[in-house]
Formats: C-alpha cells, structure tokens, sequence
C-alpha cells in the first residue's frame, strides 16, 4: 500500500478527479473566470443542436476509418517485407520507428512542404508517372485524403507490434503446410492471418484511440480544419470550445462524448477478441 | 500497518496536496526590491527586440526611479495562454493582446477596467479617438493601443510601369494604384502573366486563402462600403445585401481565372515572412497589407519600387480599416499600480532622440536603422516611448497629435498614407463582440466556401447567418446568466 500510494495518489488527482470534474462541469456554464453555474441538461442539449458538432463527427470517423484501414494493410505489409528480410533487419527496424519518434509539429511542417501544390515533393514524385498532382491542402476534395495519407507515417509502433506476433508464429506450422504442398499465399492466408488476428485488433484499438485524438498535425498544417473544414477534427474543435471560445462547461460536455464514442468501439472489439481463439494477455 | 508507515503515508499525501492544490505566491519584487511588472507579449523576432528596447529605455529611467522593474516574456498565442494563467489564478501583470479580444475578456472578466486601476482621462487625451473608442467596452476603458496599424495597398510600382502601355490600354493610369475594385480588378487582369503550360506565373491581386498570404479575407465588405454589424442591434449580419454583393465580387474575380488555376498558382505562394513571399517575389503585384511590410521589403528586396495606397473601394473614395495590439491589465494582477505606471510612461514620457534611445538598447541590431534616419533624429526631432516602438515595428502611431519626427523617420516610406487613412479617411475596425472569434470561424468557413467555387452566395451567407443567429442567442442566454449584457 504505502509503495502504491504515489500512483493511487497520482491516479486520483489527475485521471479521477478531473474525470469527475470534467463530468460535473459539463453541467455547468463554466468560462474559468467566472464561477460555475449549474445549467442542468442544458450544455448537453445543445449537442444535438450544434451543427458544427455533427461536422467534426463526421470527419473524425471518416478519417479514423480510412487511416485505420489503410494503416492496417500498411503497417502488416511493412511487417512481413521486414520479417522476411534476409539482412539489415535492425536498420529496417530502425527505419521503420523512426518517423514515430519524429515530434507532431515538426511532422506537420515537413508534410505542409511535401504536399505542396506546385513544389511538393509528393507532386513531384507524381509527375513522374505523367500525374498532374492536385493541390493538396488547398482543395477542399483533397484535405482529408492529405491527412489519411500522412497518418500512415505513424505505423511504425503498430508494424513493430506485428513483426513480434509474426516472430511468434511457429515454424513447425508453416512447414507441415509447406509439406502439404500450401503456397506462400495460403499460408499467410491461412496460418499467419489468422494467429496474427488478435494484435492486429489489439492495434486497432489503440490506433482508434490515437486517431480519435488526432490534433497537433492537422491543427498547424489546416488552421480551422481547411477549405470546408473538411479537417476540423473533434479534438480540434473541443479546444477551441474550451480554450477560443471560453466556453469550458459545453467543452466539458464534449469531452464526455468523446470518451463514449472510444469506449463503445473499444468494448465491442474487447468482445469480438474474448471469442478469438488466442488472445494476448494484455487483452 | 504500523505507525510509521502510516505517518509516512500521510506525509507523503500531504505534501502532493501542498504541491498541487497550492498556488505558492510569485514572487513579486524584482531585483534589490524592485517590483517586478511581468510583461506577456506576442511579438516575437524583430517586433519583441522592439518591445525590449522600449522596456529597457523604462527600466533605465522611470523604472530606477520608482523601483519597478518590467520583464518582457515572449509568449506565443498569447491571448489563450494568459487566459488560462489568469484563471490558473497566476496572471502576469500586464498582458499585450489583440483589440479582437477586449470584448470577450471584458465579458469573461478576465481584464480589469482601467479606470478602476487610476484616473485615465489624462492618457486618453493622447490617444486618437477611433483608437481610443476601440479600447472601450460598455464605456469603460480597458486596455490602451500599444501599435495600431491601418491597411493598405502595396503595389508594385516597376511592374506597373513595365506594362503602362497596357494598363493605359485599360484605361488606367500606370503611375497610380487603382483606387475602385474595379480599377483593382482591370490592373490585376493586365498585371497577370500566364506560362506556357497555361498556368498563372504572375496575378495582379488574387484575394486568397483564409489566412493564407491574405490575412485580411474578412474586410471585404468594409471595402464594399458595408459593415459587418446590424446597426440596429449591433449583432454580426452576414446575410446584409453589401456583405453578398462584396463577396459576390471576389466570387466572379476568382472565376475569371479559373478556380483550378488559381489554386495551383496560390499553392506556389511563399510564407509571408520570407525572401519568397509572394509580393517580394513579384509573383503578386498588389497586396493588401499593413505598415510592417517595410521591414520585409527592407531585408529581402531594397530593390523593389514599391508604393502605398489607399486599398481600392467599391466607390474609390479611401476608407481607414485599422486593426491594433493593445496592452491590458488581467484581473488578479499581482502590481496592477506598477504595469499602469508603465502603460503612462509609454504615453507621457517626455519624448527622447533614436540616438538616446538606442544607447540604452545598445544590443539593438544596426540592420534595423537607415544611417541617414538616425542622423536626421539625432536632431530636434524626438519620439515618446509609444511613438518609439512603433517606430520599431514599422506602424502607425496611436497618439492624437502625429510628431512631425515619427513621420519623417519612420522606416516605412509610405507612412504618411497609412497615417493619412488613420486620421483623414473615414475609419473603420472590428466590431467589439465577445464572442467574435467564434462568429469568425463561420464567416471563414464560409469564406472558404465562397471564393473559390460556384456557389450560391446568397444562400450560402443566409445559412452561415442561421448559425451566426443561432451562435449569437446562444450567448446572450449565457451572459443573461451572468448579467452582462451583448454586444
């Protein structure tokens, strides 16, 4: 007890106390300065009349959809290019988790450069194959495909995760099914797909987490969520309730259904998991 | 569990509660018994040296004398972070914010009214009046300008003469910035080059991005000779027939060029503080930009002719937008007293040379002074505190009598227009609502909207008017809580 202390402390006063806290003003009006006053339902309410709300919803799923997908496919394909490395596994490895430990901001600005319209290098690449490449950041159509494709920048962690489950799969496996006459198709279709299945899972989860709070990079690189806000993310638009608008009672609110809308997904994966036939112990 | 480790524990809990639910008192005397006036600012790069040397010249003189000591802190976003001190019950003394935010700080009580700090009525005599009006809230004063700055139009005086022939082909005279939107609109047509793959190598003017190159998208309906507000109950109207008519305008302006190419050509815009921004670059030939642009065109292109005008109106009569900084004291401040003491020296210090001046800011780069100004200055001619920094900055003055010294060394040499749309034109500024950065975030989506596809226009402001209507009533009935009134 005495050696937990710090971290029961610690969880109290900044997990629980300001979950409470953040639960009970939203039932405030509350701008920090003045004193909160109880509203009732009334913060609560106006989410249902709040159009900008059901805007940033909107993105936010669709965004965490795409780059979920799309992070998915990517970050096992790396996994098993790197798996089946016959040399310098250490450096892909390296390479691999590099772009991770690089900070949101500086990511941001080197994406603005990247994707820009006339001297980007990703247009430039483009041009190349004879494909005029559109102005990414500028035209409203092409905002949130920036974003989706800049996400896939972070997959090192979730590729890293899949490169142990594959280091896991027995051997003896895939050789009784090389024995049977299975391709390398099959087999990853049939034996290394499946008993890879839960961490891929275990990585949606967290990713969904991460990607729910998706903030820093479309923040510096789209002010305000870009040409028709097509980017104006829900994270992005709680602070700015809470921290340009001083309204922390209706940002509150906000909070609260955040943390509903990553809890429901993450008990419904939680479920699909328990009936896989391995599950990590960490799930 | 024994005795100890129960002691133990409670020691340990009581010293985290100590840690984090005290509020340990700054300390509030500077060096040798000083008061210290902890000064927040936005300025960063050439704009704080700015402020630090004005800062420095009070430490040395006013500052001695009285013990008070000001320490200028660079912060960015300056407006969120001091709201968050201020209501973390830790706010600095003084607090350099955006005009835009008086109303909302005023409205969350998060600034204090100056008058209730000391009698103003002697600094508010120095003040010229629109500025001053600016600063006021429900009547009451709280916050004085430190830098205000009016727009105008720079414009590239060369390329105008290079392509006078086809400009007086126009109709227009080449030795002059246009003065109406139309005038704007034929230049821009002439000024514009294409390459030849097609695409836009050169605009004239291009009204861009929401906060792109073209920091001021929201005044268009200033220039179309409209206002922002209903004049009846001083709300924000979007949907008034000018505003439509303003941004139908830069709808058909845009179209003329193609939307597709206008984006990619604005793609290939530089930043704004660079040597390739778009207007040193001569990728634009006119901008609509404040005082300041002479210290970019000073470092980067001391070659460029350039001229300053007047920004062209529907009619082409001139009209002073100015937006400014200004200076405030946060409620809970720890030497309210000290920081007002500053906020009066700035104004009513007796005035000194650029030579006094700078030997007191002797660290004061040697890049930012044209010799021959300096020597000029070295003269009769002298500046007060306020006149300055803004000197420095590259801005307009706030005070109501203009020095003939600020004018004839100030580092812009198209200042006396910038001064002439402050004091002669009929002015113009934003609106003192305090939920104004809200409403401005529907008016920029729909902005974005607007100025580069085919869109309604009258339908599209008439929706973002439901929101702003909807935004509006939403915060009367919060006030109404609180008792204060909207605007």
């Amino acid at each position: 007890m005495i050696w937990s202390s710090p971290w029961l402390i610690g969880g109290f006063l900044f997990v629980l106390l300001p979950l409470l806290a953040t639960i009970g003003l939203s039932f405030c009006q509350f701008n920090g300065t003045r004193a909160p006053v109880f509203c009732g339902l009334e913060n609560w309410a106006a989410l249902f009349d709040d159009s900008v709300l059901g805007l940033t919803l909107v993105n936010t799923s669709t965004f965490a959809l795409l780059s979920l997908g799309l992070g998915t496919i990517v970050s096992l394909a790396t996994a098993v290019i790197i798996h089946q490395a016959k040399f310098g596994a250490t450096w892909w490895r390296i390479c691999m988790l590099a772009p991770t430990m690089t900070p949101l901001v500086a990511v941001g600005i080197i994406w603005r450069w990247a994707l820009n319209g006339e001297y980007g290098l990703v247009n430039h690449f483009l041009a190349w194959f004879g494909i005029d490449g559109p102005s990414w950041l500028l035209d409203a159509n092409w905002t949130l495909p920036s974003m989706v494709l800049i996400s896939i920048w972070g997959i090192g962690q979730s590729s890293l995760v899949l490169l142990i489950g594959l280091s896991d799969v027995p051997q003896t496996i895939q050789e009784a099914a090389q024995i049977d006459g299975a391709g390398a198709v099959s087999q990853f279709r049939l034996i290394t797909l499946p008993l890879v299945t839960p961490l891929i899972l275990f990585n949606l989860l967290v990713e969904m987490m991460y990607v729910w709070q998706t903030f820093a990079v479309p923040y510096i690189m789209l002010p305000g969520g870009g040409p028709g806000r097509r980017c104006y993310f829900f994270t992005m638009y709680i602070y700015d309730i809470a921290f340009r608008y001083q309204r922390f009672g209706y940002a509150c609110a906000l909070c609260c259904v955040e943390l509903i809308v990553v809890l429901i997904p993450l008990f419904i994966a939680r479920m699909l998991i328990r009936r896989l036939p391995i599950v990590p112990h960490a799930l | 569990m024994n005795v100890p480790r129960i002691v133990l524990l409670a020691v340990v809990l009581i010293s985290l509660v100590v840690l984090c639910a005290g509020n340990p008192a700054r300390n509030v005397d500077g060096p040798d018994g000083f008061t210290r006036v902890v000064y927040w600012e936005k300025w960063s790069g050439y704009e704080a040296q700015a402020a630090q040397a004005v800062v420095d010249a009070f430490n040395e003189s006013v500052g001695a004398e009285q013990k008070i000591f000001v320490e200028y802190v660079p912060v960015a976003n300056v407006d969120v972070k001091a709201q968050v001190a201020i209501i973390g019950g830790d706010p600095p003394d003084l607090v350099g914010l955006w005009q835009r935010n008086i109303a909302g700080f005023v409205a969350a009580n998060a600034i204090a009214s100056l008058e209730d700090i000391d009698e103003t009525q002697s600094i508010e005599s120095l003040v010229l009046n629109p500025l001053l009006q600016a600063c006021k809230y429900h009547d009451q004063l709280f916050a004085v300008p430190s830098t205000p700055a009016t727009i105008a139009l720079y414009w590239n005086r060369g390329l105008f003469a290079e392509h006078a022939a086809e400009l007086r082909d126009a109709g227009l005279d080449p030795t002059r910035a246009p003065r109406s939107l139309a005038e704007l609109k034929s230049a821009s047509q002439v000024l514009s080059k294409r390459g030849p793959n097609g695409k836009l190598q050169r605009m004239g003017y291009l009204p861009g991005t929401a906060g792109s190159f073209d920091w001021y998208w929201h005044t268009w309906p200033i220039w179309w000779g409209g206002t922002w507000t209903d004049a009846s109950t001083g709300r924000l109207d979007v949907a008034q027939e000018d505003i439509i008519e303003a941004h139908r305008w830069v709808q058909q302006y845009t179209k003329e060029y193609g939307y597709e190419d206008v984006l990619a050509f604005e793609s290939s815009l530089g930043e704004f503080g660079a040597p390739d921004n778009p207007f040193l670059a001569e990728k634009l030939a006119m901008v609509r930009q404040g005082p300041w642009m002479a210290h970019l065109l000073r470092r980067f292109r001391p070659d460029l002719d350039v001229g300053v005008a007047p920004f062209p109106t529907r009619s082409g009569e001139p009209i002073g937008f100015f937006e400014m900084d200004v200076l405030a004291i946060p409620r809970g401040a720890k030497n309210p007293q000290a920081a007002w003491t500053f906020i009066r020296w700035l104004y009513d210090a007796a005035p000194l040379t650029i030579k006094e001046y700078r030997e007191m800011s002797p660290w004061l780069s040697d890049a930012k002074f044209d010799e021959s100004e300096v020597n000029h200055a070295e003269g009769a001619l002298r500046l007060t505190p306020i006149e300055w920094l803004c000197w420095l900055q590259g801005k307009n003055s706030p005070l109501a009598t203009l020095s003939d010294a600020f004018v004839a060394t100030h580092p812009n040499h198209g200042i006396t227009a910038h001064e002439f749309l402050l004091r002669q034109a009929p002015t113009a500024t934003l609106p003192l609502l305090p939920n104004w950065s809200e409403l401005l975030s529907e008016y920029r989506a729909t902005y974005g909207q607007v100025w580069i596809s085919d869109c309604d226009i009258a339908a599209t402001f008439r929706a973002c008017q439901k929101e702003i209507d909807s935004l509006t009533a939403k915060c009367i009935a919060r006030y109404h809580r609180w008792g204060v009134s909207y605007p």
